[in-house]
């Protein structure tokens, strides 16, 4: 285990002393993944920052319950006993028909409410139940609205959440294509992970050799090239996560000014820790898988191994 | 004890380095390979230390023969030899005393400051002890021979396969390294050596193999 910890800590050092020897191209290469990486991680964050003003700044969907119009009060009574129960409800009122008839009076231009009952013959309005869930995904208003159809005494439920949908429908789109920037972004971590051991391999041909007959193992050989890839992934990320920080700093400040024109606040907000964590995890992964796949096939192109 | 025991070579070019090659020799003995250039002095020390796979036949060092399929026990096998290669192959982009570590850090079993102990003492035995911090590109062609030979050393080898230790060399620097072999022999250590080297030969006073065209002569 010793011997183990050993020769990490020795490809550890032996990676950073190849970094240092060449720094400039290391940065050349770090750059190059940096800002490659950079705009999709850019697209990412201000999309969960859409998101999440979406949130807290949109309008709760309310699913409106008509009652057929022999519904009488004890059914009413049922109905909203029933509507206490369910967990999946946040709050709810109730809108009888005379309210109902009430609101559209105003709306309507007739001088008085019997003008209006007279023009119509009767009450033509059912009494209804408006409903906000706990949960507003359109998934979840579309099953509370099918749920509640099968009540009894429900002849119609109207669920506003079309513009919810429609929202949602951009954010995946906008998902959906962060995804497909990553894919891409993947191969192009391959590629320059691999492109770069390659050439490290070539400059350090020699020593490989060397190292070979002297009695190192495949694993002695190749461990310091997969530190090489997985640290330029990593540092990397770090890079692109540093400038789009930097980036977001300077939106702030111009939006912080626009924003008290209008009288509210607004500032965007950088990754979330978590996902911090995924993006430095996930191009180091991409780094050593890269050098793994470069330092496979071009030292046993040495005829080496 | 190493036994070849019918070591043929051929090359996928069909050229026949070594044919039906048959030699034994005795811990701490003194072997000299000779032979002219291309008779398969340097392809017989490569299959003894497993970086060449024989066509047929087998090496065998201590009732252990040499698995040529499995890269991990080539691996090991190769350290249990002090190797001198003919055209030195030294790091120069390192310095001597990191030259010298490099085989102590590939079998990974000592701390750094037990591998710097017996860096230090390698490089003493050869001379080299006040050019730890010189770069090998700074020292003559003879003292880079002692360095290679510092590296073969350090892991304490019980076996050294030396090719043409001193080729290139003038008659001082060929006389120290060959001091410097008879004072490790002395020690126990075997020498397998591949020369054309009449002076080496004669001063070291070895049983001597000649080959011929990839044949033992008789």
């Amino acid at each position: 285990m010793k011997a183990w910890i050993r020769a990490h800590a020795r490809c550890f050092q032996l990676t950073f002393l190849r970094i240092i020897h060449a720094p400039f191209s290391y940065l050349f290469n770090l750059s190059v993944i940096a800002v490659t990486f950079c705009l999709p991680l850019a697209f990412y964050v201000l999309l969960c920052n859409f998101q999440s003003l979406i949130e807290t700044r949109s309008p709760t969907p309310q699913i409106s319950l008509f009652l057929s119009n022999d519904a009488q009060d004890n059914d009413v009574l049922a109905l909203e006993q029933r509507l206490q129960k369910s967990e999946a409800i946040d709050k709810f009122h109730f809108v009888s028909r005379d309210q109902a008839l009430s609101s559209i009076h105003g709306l309507s231009g007739f001088s008085s409410l019997s003008e209006l009952v007279s023009v119509l013959g009767r009450n033509p309005l059912p009494h209804a139940f408006v409903v906000q869930a706990k949960s507003n995904s359109p998934k979840n208003l579309e099953h509370l609205k099918q749920e509640f159809q099968k009540w009894p005494k429900v002849s119609h439920v109207q669920v506003d959440s079309a513009w919810a949908q429609r929202i949602e429908d951009a954010l995946s789109l906008g998902q959906y294509t962060v995804w497909t920037f990553s894919v891409l972004l993947a191969f192009m971590l391959i590629s320059v992970s691999f492109n770069t051991i390659r050439l490290q391999i070539l400059t350090h041909q020699a020593e490989i050799e060397l190292t070979y007959l002297l009695g190192a193992s495949h694993a002695y050989i190749r461990r310091p090239y997969l530190y090489y890839g997985t640290f330029l992934g990593l540092f990397g990320a770090l890079l692109a996560w540093l400038m789009v920080a930097t980036g977001l700093m300077a939106i702030n400040q111009q939006l912080a000014l626009l924003a008290t024109h209008f009288n509210f606040h607004i500032s965007l907000s950088h990754l979330s820790g978590q996902d911090s964590l995924s993006v430095c995890v996930f191009c180091a992964g991409f780094g050593w898988l890269g050098a793994w796949i470069s330092v496979s096939r071009n030292i046993f192109a040495l005829r080496l191994l | 004890m190493i036994v070849i025991n019918n070591v043929t070579k051929r090359y996928p070019d069909g050229f026949t380095a070594l044919s039906n090659i048959h030699l034994t020799v005795e811990s701490g003995e003194k072997v000299c390979i000779t032979g002219h250039s291309g008779a398969g002095k340097s392809t017989l020390l490569k299959i003894i230390a497993g970086i060449s796979p024989p066509t047929s036949g087998s090496v065998v060092i201590n009732n252990t023969s040499l698995n040529p399929h499995n890269s991990s026990l080539k691996a090991l096998w190769r350290r249990q030899f002090g190797l001198m290669f003919e055209d030195h192959k030294l790091l120069f982009d390192r310095s001597v005393f990191h030259n010298v570590l490099l085989p102590l850090e590939i079998i990974g079993a000592h701390s750094f400051k037990q591998c710097a102990q017996k860096v230090r003492a390698a490089l003493d035995k050869v001379g080299l002890a006040a050019f730890e911090k010189s770069l090998p590109a700074t020292l003559s062609g003879g003292e880079q021979q002692r360095l290679c030979m510092a590296r073969a050393l350090v892991h304490n080898p019980r076996i050294l396969l030396i090719d043409e230790p001193t080729a290139n060399l003038d008659a001082d620097y060929a006389l120290q390294i060959s001091d410097l072999l008879l004072g490790f022999n002395q020690l126990g250590v075997t020498l397998l050596i591949a020369t054309h080297d009449q002076a080496l030969i004669s001063r070291l006073n070895p049983r001597c193999v000649g080959l011929l065209q990839g044949h033992i002569l008789p």
